[in-house]
């Protein structure tokens, strides 16, 4: 029988780009259209509705930049996310708590604009097949977490956390580690799977409350 | 050091005030008022009112001796009911006086009363303390002239009573007072000078780490000077293009280190990142976890390692700070054309340092102490 995924390779993966810099829409639509094999960007917008509408409502993943004519929201993280968009947050802001509040809201990735076109390529590609991609910035993110509702690491996830942090590259990563790149990967995933299954937890409807204020779907005001 | 020597408080000067009041209070009760009741017991109408207003004045006398005698200050309860105390004690003496005895020598609980109250009341206001001894002698005028037979000549001889040991006992309540005021201005200038000459006791260990600091690192750099300066050094070759580039590093985090900002590290490793930068390397700063206190040394002895490789490196480098709960780790990935290098290590720093395929790891992790 034939997997979503199989489906997926068969056709070139798609992308709507939200970001309100032209020159970045234009830079992303450059890589992601000359990247082997190509991804196709159906549509790019300063405008997040066009994530919503026309051919970027069909798009197999969202690129979204965090800031929209504002300050930096995680509204719209939070709208497509539960509507099973894969949104790859896509930011200049290298910022750990708006990485781990995006992975707690549901985006496939947090990605800084510092972090290059390698990264953005894979993390497209990760999330096309309903994966999270973690570039090094958020794995310094995930290191540094202190909160006490952050997930127990192993030794290992940890040490693959940091030397992916610091180097920037699996191989080497894997070399230091001595283990094979597929088990550097193995372990980012298995990260990544403990703060997703973490994230939309909230045990009572007041922690349902002061989650959605944290994540600006409501205002004190409006209570 | 001396400067510093801790200056009495108020506390003490007020504590000091109570002792020579208690002296006072207890001379006039045992030495005066007490030959006063002796000489008139049998006259007092009853005369175990008499004995007990002394009793109770005594016992509030002695009774704060207790405290006063330990440079304790009164607790606000004894105060209260002391005053109080004094104050019955005071009016049923003045009951049990002979009725044309009033203000004399027999009504000896009058004159007596105002100095516990003034030993009760050593720290409260001077309006305070006039209104207790007023009230004490308006109490006994009331009973003077409820009580005594009234002629002009006797009234006048009682306000002469009156205002004598009440003019007597509010002009020491006034120099208390003012006694009190200058204590409390003589220790506040204290506390400014004591906390004007820490200030510039610290400014001048400051000024002395730094001109200790700036001469461990321009000292560094004065062989490079000399070197380049008599041609001992030749300008072109790469190992002196690096000695200039961690020279160069050096000052920057020096002038680094001088700055007011909330994160010293990240902003010290920024200022190696830049030096690197503008000698044409590409470098990459990540920093990861929230700012952190830590120590110049301990700063100094994380960059140096990143600095050294910076100077070494060729084409990128990725500069990385990254703080959990209890480390801190930097961290340079960068291309280098050395197969081997020297990575300065420093005490109570955790350091790894590889080479391979072109590749320079070097991380220097350093384990905060639960006291740090």
């Amino acid at each position: 029988m034939e997997t979503a995924t199989e489906r997926l390779t068969e056709r070139r993966t798609t992308a709507v780009v939200i970001d309100d810099h032209p020159a970045v829409r234009a830079g992303v639509q450059l890589w992601l259209t000359t990247a082997t094999p190509p991804v196709q960007v159906v549509d790019s917008s300063a405008d997040v509705r066009e994530a919503w509408v026309g051919p970027g409502a069909h798009a197999d993943v969202v690129i979204l930049d965090l800031q929209l004519d504002g300050p930096p929201t995680l509204r719209e993280v939070r709208r497509l996310a539960r509507t099973g968009r894969r949104v790859i947050v896509y930011t200049m802001h290298a910022s750990d708590d708006l990485a781990l509040r995006s992975l707690e809201l549901g985006a496939l990735c947090y990605l800084t604009k510092a972090e290059g076109e390698k990264h953005l390529v894979d993390a497209v590609r990760a999330a096309a097949q309903g994966r999270g991609y973690t570039p090094p910035t958020m794995a310094g993110a995930l290191a540094a977490d202190r909160r006490s509702t952050r997930p127990a690491l192993s030794a290992r996830e940890y040490e693959v956390l940091v030397s992916w942090f610091q180097s920037d590259s699996k191989e080497r990563v894997a070399r230091r580690l001595g283990i094979s790149v597929s088990t550097v990967n193995s372990h980012l995933e298995r990260v990544r799977m403990k703060y997703a299954d973490i994230g939309r937890e909230a045990s009572t409807k007041a922690a349902l409350v002061a989650r959605a204020i944290q994540d600006e779907l409501i205002d004190v005001d409006q209570l | 050091m001396a400067a510093l020597t801790p200056k009495p408080s108020v506390e003490q000067y007020a504590g000091g005030l109570r002792i020579i009041l208690l002296v006072v209070a207890a001379f006039v009760q045992f030495a005066l008022s007490s030959r006063a009741l002796a000489t008139w017991l049998p006259h007092y109408r009853p005369a175990w009112v008499a004995v007990t207003a002394f009793v109770v004045i005594a016992a509030v006398t002695l009774g704060s001796g207790w405290w006063v005698l330990r440079l304790r200050p009164l607790p606000p309860a004894f105060t209260v009911v002391g005053t109080v105390a004094i104050f019955v004690a005071s009016s049923g003496g003045s009951l049990a006086v002979p009725r044309d005895r009033f203000f004399e020598d027999a009504h000896w609980t009058f004159g007596l009363a105002g100095w516990p109250l003034l030993l009760l009341l050593t720290t409260c206001t001077l309006p305070t303390v006039a209104v207790a001894l007023g009230a004490n002698a308006a109490i006994n005028l009331v009973l003077y002239v409820l009580i005594a037979p009234f002629t002009a000549a006797a009234f006048a001889a009682a306000g002469t009573a009156v205002s004598s040991v009440l003019g007597f006992q509010l002009a020491v309540a006034i120099a208390v007072h003012f006694s009190r005021v200058r204590a409390a201005m003589a220790a506040e200038l204290a506390v400014q000078r004591a906390g004007l000459i820490t200030d510039k006791l610290i400014a001048e260990d400051l000024e002395r780490r730094n001109r200790s600091r700036r001469a461990d690192q321009l000292g560094g750099a004065l062989p490079l000077l000399v070197g380049l300066a008599d041609q001992t050094l030749d300008v072109e070759a790469e190992q002196s293009r690096q000695l200039c580039a961690l020279g160069a590093a050096r000052l920057r985090r020096l002038l680094a280190e001088g700055d007011s900002v909330s994160d010293s590290l990240g902003h010290e490793l920024a200022a190696c990142v830049d030096v690197a930068q503008r000698n044409g390397l590409v470098v990459e700063l990540r920093i990861s976890g929230p700012a952190q206190a830590v120590p110049v040394e301990v700063r100094r002895a994380l960059t140096e390692p990143v600095m050294t490789a910076l100077a070494m490196a060729v084409n990128t480098a990725h500069v990385t700070l990254l703080r959990t709960a209890g480390t801190t780790r930097v961290a340079i990935v960068a291309g280098t054309s050395r197969e081997h290098l020297t990575i300065p290590h420093s005490t109570g720093i955790e350091m790894t340092s590889s080479t391979e395929d072109g590749t320079l790891w070097v991380e220097a992790l350093w384990r905060r102490q639960p006291n740090d």
